[in-house]
């Protein structure tokens, strides 16, 4: 009864209005987020630029755009996982040990550079399935999960390398140029990037895998109730978040080129800080791939400015200073539109 | 007297759920209080405790009336529901004295807690030790502890609401004896239930309200179960309900603790208290759960490990909560009604599925489910399962917390379903509900068919005495 009158509370419904086949005014409230966060970046960019007009050289506008490719490639992966209702942080230890794994079948176990990659591929899909179906079959949460691995995988990168780098010296060059090389006038990564991108944007917005996604981070049970196959879902998130790390460790490795055992500390919460400035709900089932791509250029050009001011041990406190400010601003404007009534 | 309500009225938005009402309770007693869904019992109840103020009227407690449920606890009323004490994985201790820990400059004095609580656990049964974990107790024990830490609050009047719902006999059997003990020591208790044998066995007076209305009172001693099923049915005509259509045709065959057939354009209710185990029935045949039932679909057994497996044998539920487990609030209006449809990997056009539904229900689209109300939502939850055109259609209190405007869409639905061949399982705690809308039924108690009500049999009068059993 008491359920009746919480009912009674809401007025029955006005009249029916527009019965809407436009959504159009809608989509651009759903992109309010990612609008927001794109003036925050553009609004960095320009600071930066008035900072030091180094930051619009060729040459750093190509690196920068390096390294937001690149941050994108496994932040991208971080979203799809937030997405649908989880979180991955293992994405800096794959990162690594796919890179470790590439230079360390070259130069130690002379397999050719092909073979070594695949097998680098290969070794972080069987990480993000292993973890995936420890989180689905036994129901242990994500976060465990992906903690243990991120530290395991750590250390076998540092018991691999000896705790040293594992350098190219000068081999492959074919293979460095997809890391340093430019291609039709951008740094090659921006192509797997873009590729990346593209396929993500179209699996998260256009298809059913999509949909289930937001679907399950939304509210998983009344998912399955709608016959989602949640599990499943939710073990290709990490299989495909723990892909994109593998990819992203063997394009860093091309790039520096050589492999240590820190490569990609605390990258995976710099994924996470993509996806939320992105727009993602860390509870699930928001965001976007536009939005997660902004969010790695908020990311990227701070880290950059704050080397271009010269002051770059300050680089994490302007980092998370900019992340704070960046979800305060949207929190502030979001609570002042719930205000004045705007969904 | 420790609580006296006096010409108490409440509206909510325009509903008046409670005009005028009188209410009292001495020490050393137990009322019932009876009424249909919705007849104001609840909210007569909060008012009582102070969870909500009366438009107008006063409430009295030994002379005080409350401003807030902690001002009505300090003034010594209670009110006793299961899922207050949340705290599962502290102890029974800290859970009856939770926010009244025993502490000396904010550190807990523990062998105080546990001696404290000790006592006035003694006092609800002796058989529960303060340092258990509250999630190892049954639900009966739960039940003790809660009441444990309103007498350790010094409760001078305690308000049931249901309180044998999930208990097992033996826990309510317990239950009673702590009941009659308490009445001994002078506690005032209100005892609502909807299980009439109980509400004769424990109070001493019974209380009936109706649509907000005291409508009879008597002294328990002179009440048969007769005489209360007749308050609470009120004069309800016998509904006209059209016959089925298509009856030859056997859908669905079900064998276990609950037996039917159900025939194509047939709605079958199942009716029963809350805790009867209506829900479960529906849970398990849509695969929510595992399936402790023989099941046969057009003559073939089924065997049904998850939702998708139902789904594919043509089942729709409309699960009993449609916020949290029926529709995705957060997610827009069209989605919601595409989702179960959807099954191409390029994502078809969802609007062009869910417009049939928009136009029907005249629901706006374009903006989250969020933001409609009850009773376009629990249409929505139709509508996503009409459009997969299933054969059965498993509703779970399809309209539960509606208004009677809402409802009587629902039941059109439901009815024009039925009329279109689909085979319909409604489950629903109302007994007027069941009456109004099915052809016949099956009612329920503790999990196990205790009859079948056919279509001249089907009142609210005969639910309840089937169900009260």
């Amino acid at each position: 009864m008491s359920a009746n009158l919480t009912e009674a509370q809401i007025p029955a419904d006005p009249a029916p209005r527009a019965i809407a086949a436009s959504t159009s005014p809608t989509r651009v409230a759903r992109m309010k987020k990612e609008l927001t966060m794109l003036g925050v970046m553009i609004g960095l960019a320009g600071l930066t630029a008035v900072l030091n007009p180094v930051f619009l050289g060729a040459d750093n506008l190509r690196n920068t755009i390096r390294h937001i490719s690149l941050i994108s490639l496994f932040a991208l992966g971080e979203a799809v996982v937030i997405i649908a209702g989880g979180i991955d942080l293992s994405v800096g230890s794959i990162i690594c040990i796919s890179a470790v794994t590439t230079s360390y079948l070259t130069m130690y176990a002379g397999l050719g550079i092909g073979a070594a990659v695949a097998a680098a591929i290969a070794l972080s899909l069987v990480v993000g399935l292993a973890q995936g179906l420890v989180i689905t079959w036994l129901g242990v949460q994500p976060f465990v999960v992906t903690l243990g691995s991120m530290l395991l995988l750590r250390g076998f990168a540092e018991v691999l390398t000896g705790g040293t780098d594992i350098g190219f010296q000068g081999k492959f060059p074919g293979f460095r140029f997809l890391g340093e090389g430019i291609g039709l006038g951008m740094p090659m990564p921006f192509w797997f990037a873009l590729a990346a991108i593209a396929i993500t944007a179209f699996l998260m917005h256009r298809t059913l895998f999509g949909r289930y996604c937001y679907a399950i981070g939304s509210n998983a049970e009344a998912a399955r109730l709608s016959g989602v196959p949640v599990q499943r879902i939710r073990l290709i998130t990490f299989v495909a978040s723990a892909g994109l790390s593998g990819v992203a460790g063997i394009l860093y490795v091309a790039y520096l080129p050589s492999a240590t055992p820190s490569l990609g500390s605390a990258y995976e919460l710099h994924a996470v800080a993509a996806a939320v400035l992105g727009g993602c709900s860390l509870l699930g089932g928001r965001g976007s791939v536009f939005g997660v791509l902004i969010g790695a250029g908020i990311m990227q050009i701070t880290f950059n400015a704050v080397n271009l001011v010269g002051k770059s041990l300050w680089q994490n406190v302007v980092a998370g200073g900019v992340i704070l400010a960046a979800v305060i601003v949207d929190r502030v404007f979001e609570k002042n539109a719930s205000r004045r009534g705007v969904k | 007297m420790p609580l006296a309500l006096r010409g108490v009225e409440k509206s909510f938005g325009g509903v008046r759920a409670l005009r005028g009402v009188d209410f009292d309770v001495a020490p050393g007693e137990i009322v019932g209080l009876l009424g249909g869904n919705g007849a104001g019992k609840s909210t007569l109840m909060k008012i009582a405790a102070g969870v909500h103020q009366p438009d107008a009227g006063t409430v009295s407690i030994n002379g005080q009336s409350p401003t807030s449920p902690a001002d009505a606890i300090r003034l010594g009323v209670s009110l006793v529901r299961q899922e207050l004490i949340q705290a599962e994985d502290l102890d029974v201790g800290s859970n009856v004295l939770l926010g009244h820990e025993p502490h000396r400059f904010g550190i807990i004095d523990r062998p105080a807690l546990y001696s404290r609580a000790g006592k006035v656990l003694a006092r609800v049964g002796g058989d529960i030790d303060p340092r258990t974990p509250l999630r190892s107790l049954s639900p009966g024990q739960k039940q003790r502890t809660e009441i444990a830490r309103a007498l350790s609050l010094d409760a001078k009047v305690l308000l049931l609401d249901e309180p044998t719902a999930t208990l097992s006999e033996t826990d309510a059997a317990r239950l009673f004896t702590l009941l009659r003990d308490l009445r001994k020591n002078g506690i005032a208790m209100v005892y609502i239930s909807h299980r009439l044998r109980e509400v004769l066995e424990i109070t001493d007076r019974v209380v009936c309200l109706r649509d907000g209305e005291r409508v009879a009172e008597l002294p328990t001693r002179e009440a048969t179960l007769d005489k209360l099923v007749e308050l609470l049915a009120g004069t309800t005509n016998v509904t006209e309900v059209a016959p089925p259509t298509g009856r030859s045709e056997v859908v669905l065959s079900v064998r276990g603790r609950v037996s039917f057939d159900l025939h194509a354009g047939e709605i079958l209710g199942l009716a029963g208290l809350v805790g009867a185990g209506r829900s479960s029935v529906l849970r398990e045949l849509f695969g929510v759960r595992p399936c402790g039932l023989e099941v046969k679909v057009g003559g073939k057994p089924l065997s049904i490990q998850n939702p998708r497996d139902a789904m594919a044998a043509g089942f729709a539920l409309v699960p009993e909560e449609r916020g949290s487990q029926g529709l995705i609030l957060s997610m827009l209006v069209e989605r919601n009604l595409a989702l179960p449809s959807l099954h191409k990997f390029l994502l078809e056009d969802e609007m062009a599925i869910a417009r049939p539904y928009i136009e029907r229900f005249r629901i706006r689209a374009g903006g989250p489910a969020s933001g409609l109300s009850g009773g376009n939502q629990q249409k929505i939850v139709l509508g996503k399962w009409m459009a997969r055109d299933p054969k059965v259609l498993l509703l779970d209190e399809p309209t539960r917390g509606l208004d009677v405007r809402a409802k009587r869409d629902v039941h059109d639905v439901v009815r024009e379903l039925a009329a279109a061949g689909k085979a319909i399982i409604v489950s629903s705690s109302e007994a007027e509900e069941i009456a109004a809308l099915c052809h016949r039924a099956i009612v329920l108690a503790q999990g196990r068919s205790r009859g079948e009500l056919g279509r001249a049999e089907l009142t609210d009068a005969n639910i309840l005495r089937y169900a009260a059993a």
